[in-house]
């Protein structure tokens, strides 16, 4: 699967400035101990389909966002903190009923529905950290532990790195999708 | 004879005993153990649990016979092959000092010590942070500046149980006395760590580590008790450390290490040792395959080592008539029973040890307050009596200004802090600006002297009758586009016009809420709007007292982020920013020797258009210069009864106020503890101050409150009040 980390485009002006200072600020005043967690956004752009390609400026007219979104905010304000943030992409085994469900919900919008198969979803997050990451998700107040969360493979996208990053204990080969086997 | 096995603290509920859980594990290992529940009342739910053959219920700790307690204990584990797991942290303590061999499982007596709040052995030990913590009858150790440092929340916590989450001196306080109360102990206040939650459970058997597992929590209750969890195996080098401390400190029986690892940077927190299995230990069991409990017993039971996760379900069983245990009804009006919400009894046996416990010594003051004190005292002709110290006031008012001016910022003195038209004057004079929510506030700045290019108008509703909006003020904030649209007239000769931005992580009805985009957008309009006859300006204003300062200077940074979104919609820059509510006594000389300077060059930074930025430190200054002296009327154990009252000290809210008392050899700043002060009014919430010691004070002693010179003064009330004579100094 040869699926880039989602992006949001800007038209390189205030419009879509003034929608990244937003975001910074609800960034900055959810981390008052100096961190940068992500899990502030679903709280403020609700999880939904979007259409795509869409603009910064697109979330102050409606701040809703699917987890493409999310991550790519995430990316954008945890670096502006001072984090060290890589772009997360993993393949999740979810109930089929659960599937379906989103299905239906995509299928009424304009948007791409591509993102599941089966009981198989793309899903999208950033991990933090240097050598050592936290993948904290960046819809949902959860940190990605492992195969028992119903990941099935993950890609830890750094396009300027190389070699491996340890996550829970794990080397984890960066910009290579790797299958999780069960503990 | 079957292996037998006596497991105290059985409790089933929403906080419950591990003694239930260790039961099971035991049973899963062991299909013909005997395994005995024991606990000290019958509302221990878990004793019905099918898993214990029997059940012993003892009397409670507040009516036990130690002595006898203890012969029990000794004949139960007297047969070869008989266990006592002990799972509540006092029996542990009690049981340990008693030395009743190796069957009972639990700890040498000093291992207790080492483990009680902080546990600074077991932190060295495992590589651990320790949350900065002060306990509660340090009378220096909880003040102001630990809430400055690590803002609220804090936790209060007893010495072996129970902890709260408080948000505010009140709730400090409250929790305080409801904690020495409940335990009798003392209570330690602990910095929060935000983060994820973790724990260590381990078993060892004479000093020699025998398992040990690690454990995420994955959902907690409200209580913040674990419902589900990830176990794994504890790494390598954590094994290693665990493996050295036990052996050092001659571990015997279960444990729990508590942690947190704090979300900003990873790094891990020791919160908690538990000298016991913790509640969840049957998780490990089930989801690990790690049996502890089963280990001590038999070292040969082992376990596999994925990770796996585990959840708590809750179900109904029948209750064991043969028992005959009868569960306390729930009292009337739905209070819990006698025995409710700790039925194991702890908190008798934790007063009885506390019985033995001297109490806390308070210390001297240093010679320069009490020479302060000596001299407020000796001004009071009365009591109660309100002394206000203008010279120092001067002093202190003359020392900010300079410093802002040569850092950049202009200080505003919030008239409603202390509307003393003395208090006013001097600072016009030491060059201050005023702040004012009220044409009369705006009158008395105009008596002081204040022109209106020297006034900030602040407030949620400016309509007001006695204040000409004609006049070129320094600025003006909305605090709301409605109030804007509600404004009978504009300030239009108003050098600079603007909004109040609400604080977005605080709770606040003051200000736009520009988490919201159409706020957002809507405050971009008016702002443009305003521009027609004023330059832009904004301000931001929240009590550090209810937040701390960490999470205020957020709150500012945030603000400033979000006037730089306003500039871009609306296309207007923004001239100046007033910034109010981040000064506390203590910690406004550390504002303005560092992080004033950082502030400003954030601000510049940000927005590069800002000309002034003001700030409001208004209770910072004054608070420090009032006193009001009062004395003992009568105490009844830890109520202490005073000649003063609410009426006359108000704000018992925002501020930590230090107690003194005069004794024959000087004063002493009286001690946390359990007492509470009562005023002498018919107000059923005349309290003047909690959390102190006070069981050493009698009739006639003479006390000093301090910082008692900001809203104490202004939000002074008639109703009961003594109508204190001031001493102008």
């Amino acid at each position: 699967m040869d699926l880039h980390p989602s992006e949001i485009s800007s038209h390189g002006g205030a419009c879509c400035e003034a929608a990244q200072d937003w975001l910074v600020a609800l960034a900055t005043s959810a981390n008052p101990d100096g961190g940068a967690s992500p899990h502030w956004i679903g709280q403020h752009i609700e999880w939904g389909p979007v259409v795509w390609p869409t603009f910064w400026c697109r979330l102050l007219d409606s701040p809703e966002g699917d987890c493409g979104v999310h991550a790519a905010v995430a990316a954008y304000t945890c670096k502006t903190l001072g984090a060290t943030v890589r772009r997360v992409q993993l393949m999740l085994d979810y109930p089929r009923q659960e599937v379906a469900h989103w299905n239906r919900t995509w299928e009424r919008s304009d948007s791409i529905t591509r993102w599941t198969d089966g009981t198989q979803c793309y899903h999208e997050t950033v991990a933090l950290g240097e050598a050592a990451i936290q993948i904290p998700d960046a819809s949902e107040p959860i940190i990605w532990t492992g195969r028992q969360d119903g990941i099935v493979a993950l890609r830890i996208v750094d396009p300027d790195g190389e070699g491996t990053v340890d996550w829970e204990a794990r080397d984890v080969l960066l910009n290579e999708w790797i299958a999780l086997d069960a503990d | 004879m079957a292996r037998t096995v006596y497991i105290s603290g059985a409790h089933s509920g929403s906080n419950p005993s591990p003694g239930l859980g260790t039961a099971l594990s035991l049973r899963e290992a062991f299909a013909d153990i005997r395994l005995i529940g024991v606990d000290y009342s019958t509302a221990s739910t878990g004793l019905h649990h099918p898993v214990f053959d029997d059940a012993v219920v003892t009397a409670s700790w507040d009516q036990i016979d130690m002595s006898a307690h203890l012969e029990f204990v000794a004949e139960c584990v007297e047969p070869a092959d008989t266990w006592w797991f002990s799972g509540l942290d006092l029996e542990a303590a009690w049981l340990a000092a008693n030395q009743l061999g190796d069957r009972v499982l639990v700890s040498p007596p000093g291992t207790f010590e080492e483990v009680a709040k902080p546990a600074r052995g077991v932190a060295e030990a495992m590589s651990l942070a320790l949350p900065s913590s002060t306990s509660s009858s340090d009378p220096n150790g909880l003040d102001l500046s630990f809430v400055d440092k690590y803002g609220w929340p804090l936790w209060v916590k007893g010495r072996n149980y129970e902890a709260f989450s408080v948000s505010g001196w009140t709730a400090l306080h409250a929790a305080v006395v409801a904690l020495e109360r409940s335990w009798g102990l003392g209570v330690v206040i602990q910095q929060h760590v935000e983060g994820a939650e973790e724990s260590i459970a381990f078993a060892a058997r004479g000093g020699a580590l025998v398992g040990a597992v690690a454990m995420r929590k994955l959902a907690t209750t409200a209580e913040g008790k674990t419902w589900a969890g990830e176990v794994r195996p504890l790494p390598i080098r954590e094994t290693q450390q665990l493996a050295a401390y036990l052996a050092r400190v001659d571990w015997h029986g279960g444990g729990e290490i508590e942690i947190v690892r704090r979300t900003s940077d990873s790094r891990r927190f020791l919160i908690d040792v538990n000298p016991r299995f913790p509640a969840w230990i049957h998780g490990s069991t089930q989801a690990n395959g790690v049996n502890l409990p089963a280990a001590l017993v038999d070292s040969s039971a082992s376990g596999r080592t994925a990770r796996s996760r585990f959840v708590r379900v809750v179900t109904e069983i029948p209750m064991r008539d043969e028992l005959h245990l009868q569960i306390p009804s729930t009292g009337i009006g739905g209070q819990p029973g006698a025995a409710g919400k700790h039925p194991s009894a702890m908190p008798q046996l934790s007063r009885r040890l506390a019985a033995q416990t001297p109490a806390p010594r308070p210390e001297s003051v240093d010679e320069g307050v009490a020479a302060v004190l000596e001299e407020v005292a000796q001004r009071a002709t009365a009591t109660p009596f309100e002394v206000f110290d203008y010279q120092g006031l001067a002093t202190t008012l003359e020392s900010v200004a300079l410093r802002s001016s040569e850092i950049g910022l202009i200080p505003a003195l919030s008239i409603k802090t202390n509307p003393d038209p003395q208090i006013l004057s001097i600072a016009r004079g030491a060059g201050w600006i005023a702040e004012a929510i009220s044409g009369l506030e705006v009158e008395a700045a105009t008596i002081a002297g204040w022109p209106a290019a020297t006034v900030v108008l602040n407030g949620p509703a400016k309509a007001w009758p006695q204040t000409d909006t004609s006049l070129p003020y320094r600025a003006v904030f909305y605090d709301s586009v409605a109030e804007l649209d509600a404004a009978r007239e504009r300030y239009a000769n108003a050098s600079h016009l603007g909004f109040r931005l609400r604080p977005l992580r605080a709770k606040s009805r003051f200000g736009v809420d520009c988490s919201s985009p159409p706020e957002l957008k809507e405050v971009a309009v008016r702002m443009l709007d305003l521009a027609e006859t004023s330059s832009a300006a904004s301000h931001i204003h929240f009590a550090s007292s209810t937040i701390g300062l960490r999470a205020w200077a957020s709150e500012v940074e945030a603000n400033l982020a979000m006037v730089c979104a306003l500039e871009r919609l609306s296309g207007q820059r923004v001239r100046l920013i007033d910034v109010g509510g981040g000064f506390s006594p203590i910690g406004l000389s550390e504002f303005l020797s560092r992080q004033a300077g950082e502030l400003v060059d954030r601000v510049r930074a940000c927005l590069p258009s800002v000309e002034e930025i003001v700030f409001e430190p208004g209770k910072a200054v004054l608070a420090p210069h009032g006193y009001v002296v009062s004395r003992v009327l009568f105490r009844s154990d830890d109520d202490l009864y005073i000649d003063s009252s609410l009426a006359d000290l108000p704000d018992t809210v925002s501020l930590r106020r230090p107690v003194y008392v005069r004794r024959d050899k000087g004063w002493i700043q009286l001690p946390g503890g359990s007492g509470q002060v009562f005023g002498r009014s018919c107000i059923e919430e005349d309290i003047v101050a909690r959390g102190l010691h006070v069981a050493d004070l009698q009739s006639d002693d003479l006390l000093v409150f301090a910082y008692a010179g900001a809203y104490d003064t202004s939000m002074r009330y008639r109703f009961a009040s003594a109508g204190l004579p001031i001493i102008t100094a």
